[in-house]
C-alpha cells in the first residue's frame, strides 16, 4: 500500500493515484492563496470536496470571496481528469477509499480460522441450493397445508357444530320471542345470514391455521429465501427475477399482489406479473377447495389443497413463459442483489399478532360484504319466477336466483358440473371467492340441519356447557391431528366418517349433474375457481395499475383459461378412466 | 472495486444474496452494502422494499382492508437491488 501513516501528526493520506494527486496538489495551492477559504478547512479534504462536487461545500464556497474562483478550477481539473480516466472521477475516488479500507481490514483485522460462515449462512448453503432449494421449497408448502387442511379439521367441526346447533336455535328462539317465528324475517336470518355468513365462518380455524403456518415461515426468515429460490427459477425460465415476490403476496390476497407490481421497474413487467399474479390461489380459495377435498376426496384432503395451489403456480409460470415469448418479449433480463435477514427463532406473540390480524381481516370480511351478498342472494332465492310460490317460501328451484342461473348454467356441461346451484355459487365468487362456500351453504339449503337443531332445544346453559365441552374435545382432537403432517393417522375410521348433510348435498349434486363421475367434476370445479376472475375488487386493482384494456384480457383470459383446464381435467379424466 | 459490483449484477446469471456476492468480490459484507448505498444514491442502482407503504396506494384494498401499517397480507421482504434501467448496457465504459 503506497499509503502514508504519520503517527506523529496523527494524519493519514489514501493515495488517489498519480494524476488525481497532481490535481489535489494543484487545488491545494490554491486554496492556500485564496484568504477567505484556507483557514477555515483542511486544504487537501476541501480539494478532494471540490473534485467530488460536493453540494454542501458548493455552497458554501459561492457566498465566500475567491470561492467561485476554486470551483471553476475544481472544474477544470475533473474535466481533465475525466478525459484520462474515461469514468466519472467521484466513482473512481469512491473506489479507491473503498479499496484502502478493504485492504486495510484485510491487514489488520484477525478472523478465526474456522469457517467465517454464520449459522444463517449455513443453513442458507442448503434452503437457497440451485438444486435442493425448490425442493425445500415445495416441502415447505406441503407441511403447511397439511396443518391447514388437516390439524384444523376438528376445529372446523367444532365451528360448524357451533353455529349450526346453539347460534342457530339461539337467533330461531330469538325471532319466536318477538313474534317473527315462521314468517319471511325467520326465513330471512335462517337461510340468509346463518346459511351464508356461517357458511365462511366455519372456515376461520382453517384460515388460522393457515396464517399460522405463514407467521412462522415469515418470522423465522424463510419466506425471503422462498422468495429468493423462486425469483431464481423465474429467471432461469427467462421471466422477470423479482416477479415472484408479488406473487408470493397474492398467496393472501391478489390485491396487494397486483398493487406490488410496482417494484417492477420495467412496464413490460409490471403487466405480465400483474397478469399472473391472479393465478396465485389467494386465502379466500381456500375454503371452496377444503370444502370440496373433505366430501370428494376425504382420505387425502391436504394433497388435494396442495396441488390446487401447485397448479396456480405451473399456470402461471408456464403461462408467463408463453407471454414473454411472444407479447412480452425484452432482450433485457436484469438480475437483482437480495439481503437475505438472518433466521430467527420465532416468537410466540409475533405469530400471534399476524395470525389474529389477518383472521380478523377475514372475519371482517365476513361481518361486511360476505353478509351483505348473502342478504342480495336470499332475496334472489325468495322471490319466485312466474308467479310459483310466495316471497321467502317458494322453493329455491322456482325462485329468480335459480332461474337465471339455469340460463348460464349450460355452458359448464362439458365440465360436469352444469347445475344452476354450482354456477350460480361461481357468479356471486365474483364478489369474494369466499362467497362461493356461503352460495353454496345457501343454495343448498338443507332443511334437516334446521329440524335438528329446533327439535334438540337443551337450555342456554346446556348449550353452553356443550360448547366449552366440545371445545375442549376439539382442542384434543387437533393435538391428535398434528402427526397427520408426517401421514400417521391416530384418528378410528369411525371418528373421520362425519358428513354432513350440506356435503351429501353437495356431493349428490356433483355425481348427478356429471353423471357418476363427481370426483372429476368437483376437481374441475376446483381447477375453475382457482383460475377463473378474481373478486371485483382485485379487478379494480387491475385496472388502476395495467389500465382497462389489460383488465379485460385479464378477465377474458382467464375465464376462457379457467373453462379450458376445466374441460382438460373433467374430460380427460373420463377418458383416462380416472374418478 | 465499485464498477466490479455493478458488473457482477449485470453479468450473473440469475438473483443473488448479498452474502454470495460478498464472497465473490472478496468485500466484507459491510463494505458492500455500503458501496450498495452509494450506487443508490449515485442513481445507479435502485433499492427495492415491498413493503405496505409502496404497494398499497391509497390504504384500502376492500371491506378487508386493515390500513397500510396493519395491512395483514404484505410480506416484509427484504431489500433488493438492481441496475437502473439506463445503466443496464452501459455499466463499464
Amino acid at each position: 500500500m503506497n499509503n502514508f501513516v504519520d503517527l506523529q501528526s496523527q494524519e493519514f493520506k489514501i493515495d488517489y493515484g498519480h494524476e488525481i494527486e497532481i490535481e489535489i496538489n494543484r487545488l491545494e495551492d490554491l486554496i492556500l492563496a485564496t484568504s477567505s477559504v484556507n483557514s477555515m478547512y483542511p486544504t487537501r479534504w476541501l480539494a478532494i470536496k471540490l473534485l467530488e462536487t460536493d453540494e454542501d461545500i458548493t455552497l458554501r464556497l459561492r457566498v465566500l470571496k475567491g470561492g467561485d474562483g476554486l470551483i471553476a478550477e475544481a472544474r477544470n481539473s475533473i474535466d481533465n481528469l475525466q478525459k484520462l480516466l474515461g469514468d466519472d472521477l467521484d466513482v473512481f475516488m469512491a473506489d479507491r477509499r473503498y479499496g484502502w479500507i478493504n485492504g486495510l481490514v484485510r491487514e489488520i483485522v484477525q478472523k478465526p480460522s474456522i469457517s467465517r460462515l454464520t449459522l444463517s449462512d449455513q443453513i442458507d448453503k442448503i434452503v437457497t441450493n440451485r438444486i435442493l432449494g425448490i425442493p425445500i421449497f415445495l416441502i415447505a408448502m406441503w407441511v403447511v397445508f397439511k396443518l391447514t387442511a388437516d390439524v384444523s379439521a376438528p376445529y372446523l367441526d367444532w365451528v360448524d357444530g357451533l353455529i349450526n346447533g346453539p347460534i342457530l336455535r339461539w337467533c330461531i328462539s330469538l325471532v319466536n320471542l318477538v313474534g317473527l317465528g315462521g314468517t319471511w324475517v325467520e326465513s330471512l336470518v335462517v337461510d340468509g345470514i346463518i346459511a351464508g355468513v356461517g357458511g365462511v365462518l366455519v372456515f376461520v380455524p382453517v384460515l388460522m391455521f393457515l396464517y399460522i403456518a405463514l407467521a412462522v415461515l415469515e418470522d423465522s426468515g424463510y419466506m425471503a429465501r422462498a422468495a429468493f429460490v423462486m425469483d431464481r427459477l423465474m429467471h432461469a425460465l427467462g421471466l422477470h427475477g423479482k416477479s415472484f415476490l408479488p406473487m408470493l403476496v397474492g398467496f393472501g390476497c391478489t390485491v396487494p399482489a397486483i398493487y406490488a407490481t410496482r417494484t417492477l421497474e420495467n412496464k413490460k413487467d409490471r403487466i405480465l406479473t400483474g397478469l399472473l399474479v391472479p393465478f396465485m390461489s389467494c386465502g379466500a380459495r381456500l375454503p371452496v377447495y377444503v370444502l370440496f377435498a373433505a366430501i370428494f376426496f376425504p382420505n387425502n384432503p391436504s394433497a388435494v389443497v396442495f396441488s390446487m395451489y401447485l397448479l396456480g403456480i405451473v399456470v402461471a409460470i408456464l403461462l408467463g413463459i408463453l407471454l414473454k415469448k411472444t407479447l412480452f418479449k425484452d432482450k433485457e433480463q436484469s438480475t437483482f442483489v437480495m439481503e437475505l435477514p438472518p433466521y430467527r427463532v420465532p416468537t410466540f406473540r409475533g405469530v400471534w399478532l399476524h395470525t389474529w390480524e389477518r383472521t380478523g381481516a377475514f372475519v371482517r370480511k365476513a361481518w361486511t360484504v360476505i353478509m351483505a351478498t348473502s342478504i342480495l342472494l336470499w332475496l334472489l332465492m325468495s322471490i319466485p319466477v312466474s308467479g310459483r310460490g310466495e316471497f321467502a317460501s317458494v322453493d329455491v328451484t322456482d325462485s329468480v336466483f335459480a332461474s337465471v342461473n339455469q340460463a348460464i348454467a349450460p355452458i359448464f356441461k362439458p365440465l360436469g358440473f352444469n347445475s344452476w346451484e354450482a354456477s350460480g355459487a361461481l357468479v356471486t365468487g365474483f364478489v369474494a371467492k369466499e362467497v362461493v362456500v356461503s352460495t353454496m351453504s345457501q343454495v343448498y339449503a338443507v332443511d334437516e340441519e334446521v329440524e335438528e337443531a329446533v327439535e334438540e332445544s337443551p337450555t342456554f346453559f346446556e348449550d353452553i356447557g356443550e360448547i366449552l365441552s366440545s371445545f375442549v374435545g376439539a382442542t384434543f382432537d387437533t393435538v391428535k391431528s398434528l402427526p397427520l403432517i408426517v401421514g400417521v393417522n391416530l384418528f378410528d375410521a369411525e371418528e373421520e366418517d362425519e358428513t354432513t348433510a350440506l356435503m351429501a348435498a353437495i356431493q349428490n349434486g356433483f355425481e348427478s349433474t356429471s353423471k357418476g363421475h363427481g370426483a372429476l367434476a368437483a376437481l374441475a370445479f376446483m381447477v375453475f375457481v382457482l383460475i377463473y376472475t378474481p373478486c371485483m375488487v382485485a379487478i379494480a386493482a387491475e385496472r388502476h395499475e395495467l389500465g382497462m384494456n389489460w383488465t379485460w384480457v385479464s378477465i377474458i383470459g382467464q375465464l376462457v383459461l379457467a373453462w379450458l383446464l376445466a374441460f382438460i381435467v373433467f374430460q380427460g379424466g373420463k377418458l383416462l378412466g380416472l374418478g | 472495486m465499485l464498477n466490479q459490483i455493478l458488473q457482477e449484477i449485470k453479468t450473473s446469471k440469475g438473483p443473488m444474496s448479498l452474502p454470495a456476492l460478498s464472497h465473490k468480490l472478496g468485500i466484507e459484507r459491510g463494505a458492500l452494502e455500503g458501496m450498495l448505498m452509494y450506487w443508490v444514491r449515485k442513481g445507479r442502482l435502485k433499492e427495492d422494499n415491498t413493503q405496505a407503504s409502496v404497494v398499497c396506494k391509497s390504504g384500502s384494498c376492500g371491506s378487508s382492508c386493515a390500513g397500510i401499517e396493519n395491512c395483514p397480507f404484505i410480506a416484509q421482504m427484504p431489500k433488493s437491488y438492481s441496475l437502473r434501467s439506463k445503466d443496464k448496457n452501459n455499466v463499464m465504459k
